[in-house]
């Protein structure tokens, strides 16, 4: 059962990222939030520039991994408010 | 289905170096800045890797601790330090899929380890200690694990209640 997060991307409409096997989701700096997924898959979001210590953006894609996993098989992907302006979401 | 446990990570106050203990301080600095520290706050002396609770703000350059597994009092000058609040605390999900072992790695880390050849596939919670030789967090972590894997599948993220233990850092790889 697959399951996505829809992140607006400036410049881009939105963009999904796998809501599936993830690890850990970790507020790396002011400016991205990573996201572990097992086998070592790493998803790199870069935003706008956050306070030091908020993890707001952070916060939110876990809130988001939170409601799209507890819904019906039938509701693939879930459109994220990002509280920061997501410039770039890269894979490695 | 997914499972996380939404694990209370204390928040960080403040960190620093230590300086020359004043008086009864068990813990002095300069420049007020445990303005914000209160009673009950927790101490990491990274230096040593010891934890301390906050037992009375003299001021804010000064407070009186107590040793949570042994160290020494006062805090002489040069130690490096981190203190969390004991009350507020962030969640931060922690995954329960695919979990191999669960290990009390010391006395104030637990590691997950999944079932994977990625370096990433371990994550370490970094809390308050355990005596030595108790694997009361691992233990912890295991029974809140079961406790989340046989609810409904649409509760993706519970709570675990750590009895006696803070968590205050989680990291990955």
């Amino acid at each position: 059962m697959q399951k996505f997060l829809s992140i607006p991307v400036t410049g881009q409409q939105s963009q999904l990222v796998s809501a599936n096997d993830i690890k850990l989701i970790e507020q790396f700096s002011t400016t991205a939030v990573k996201i572990y997924y097992g086998g070592g898959k790493v998803t790199s979001i870069t935003h706008a520039t956050a306070a030091s210590g908020n993890e707001e953006m952070r916060d939110a894609i876990q809130d988001g991994v939170v409601s799209i996993l507890s819904q019906r098989w039938t509701n693939v992907s879930i459109d994220l408010v990002m509280p920061k302006a997501v410039s770039d979401i890269g894979i490695a | 289905m997914e499972k996380f446990l939404n694990v209370p990570v204390y928040s960080l106050i403040m960190n620093g170096t230590s300086v020359t203990p004043v008086g009864d301080a068990d813990l002095t600095d300069t420049g007020n800045v445990f303005a914000n520290v209160s009673v009950g706050d927790i101490v990491h002396e990274s230096t040593g890797n010891k934890y301390f609770v906050v037992t009375s703000k003299i001021d804010s350059n000064n407070l009186t601790l107590t040793a949570l597994d042994g160290g020494t009092l006062p805090i002489v000058s040069g130690k490096s330090f981190f203190i969390h609040s004991g009350s507020s605390y962030n969640n931060q999900l922690v995954s329960i899929g695919d979990v191999g072992l669960i290990e009390q790695l010391s006395t104030s880390t637990t590691t997950i380890a999944y079932d994977g050849p990625s370096a990433t596939d371990l994550v370490t919670l970094v809390h308050t200690p355990v005596a030595s030789g108790s694997e009361a967090m691992r233990d912890q972590v295991q029974e809140q694990m079961e406790d989340a894997l046989i609810t409904s599948w649409t509760d993706v993220a519970p709570e675990p209640v750590f009895v006696n233990q803070k968590v205050i850092g989680i990291s990955i790889g």
